[in-house]
């Protein structure tokens, strides 16, 4: 299962990468925890992270435990600050 | 189209042109975000080597701005949004965001108006980072924003 993974701001500089295409290992259910727990073993320099917010296909999520599929997109960054 | 996210500059005046050219507007209501000076020089003059740089969500960032519109437009009887928000390299003072609703009577599009910025605010993914001419950091998020959104 790929999922497409974007990371702003913050996090962006963080990780050091805009994009990142995940290839799950996870082949039951996998949920946004799942992938984010996937993505912290490979990024770990995350685990410091506080107050991080995500979307899945760029709707903004308040639980993380929600179903991904196949080609999703997930965009993980800090709390909003526009306006 | 009612949201516009742009690096370039806006003006108020022809937004509210637009809005204005309908007979059945009877009120037009604008809220405009600024650069605040956020450097530590106190009074009037400018350091003029500090910026803001506005980073963005391209795709997120319209489909939110149209469902805050959207949700607006279930709640109150509005004629008209304009929502303008702009991303990239500002100055202190530049504009940010500009909110502007026409309705027929005042009362909706003061309320619409707030709603909007209030959720567009906590809602919208836009992150700002201050350059002090020597150093830059990401602005925190403010409780307050949070707190204010739930009241409606």
């Amino acid at each position: 299962m790929m999922i497409n993974i974007l990371f702003f701001a913050r996090l962006r500089e963080v990780v050091g990468q805009r994009n990142v295409q995940h290839q799950l290992s996870h082949d039951k259910t996998p949920t946004v925890n799942t992938v984010f727990e996937e993505i912290k073993d490979q990024f770990k320099q995350l685990g410091d992270e506080k107050n991080i917010s995500a979307a899945l296909n760029q709707e903004l999520l308040s639980d993380w435990n929600i179903q991904v599929q196949d080609g999703d997109e997930i965009a993980f960054f800090p709390p909003i600050t526009g306006g | 189209m009612a949201v516009i996210v742009q690096e370039k500059d806006f003006a108020l005046q022809q937004v509210i042109d637009e809005l204005r050219n309908n007979p059945n507007t009877g009120a037009i209501v604008s809220f405009i975000g600024y650069v605040r000076n956020f450097t530590n020089i106190i009074g009037t003059e400018l350091n003029n080597s500090a910026f803001m740089e506005i980073e963005h969500y391209p795709g997120m960032t319209e489909k939110s701005l149209r469902a805050i519109e959207s949700t607006t437009r279930q709640k109150w009887k509005v004629s008209d949004v304009r929502i303008i928000h702009r991303y990239g390299k500002l100055a202190i003072n530049d504009q940010i965001v500009l909110v502007a609703v026409s309705s027929e009577h005042r009362t909706e599009a003061f309320m619409a108006c707030e709603y909007i910025i209030d959720y567009l605010k906590t809602d919208a993914p836009f992150w700002k980072k201050e350059f002090d001419g020597k150093e830059s950091h990401w602005v925190n998020f403010n409780i307050n924003d949070i707190n204010k959104k739930n009241k409606w």
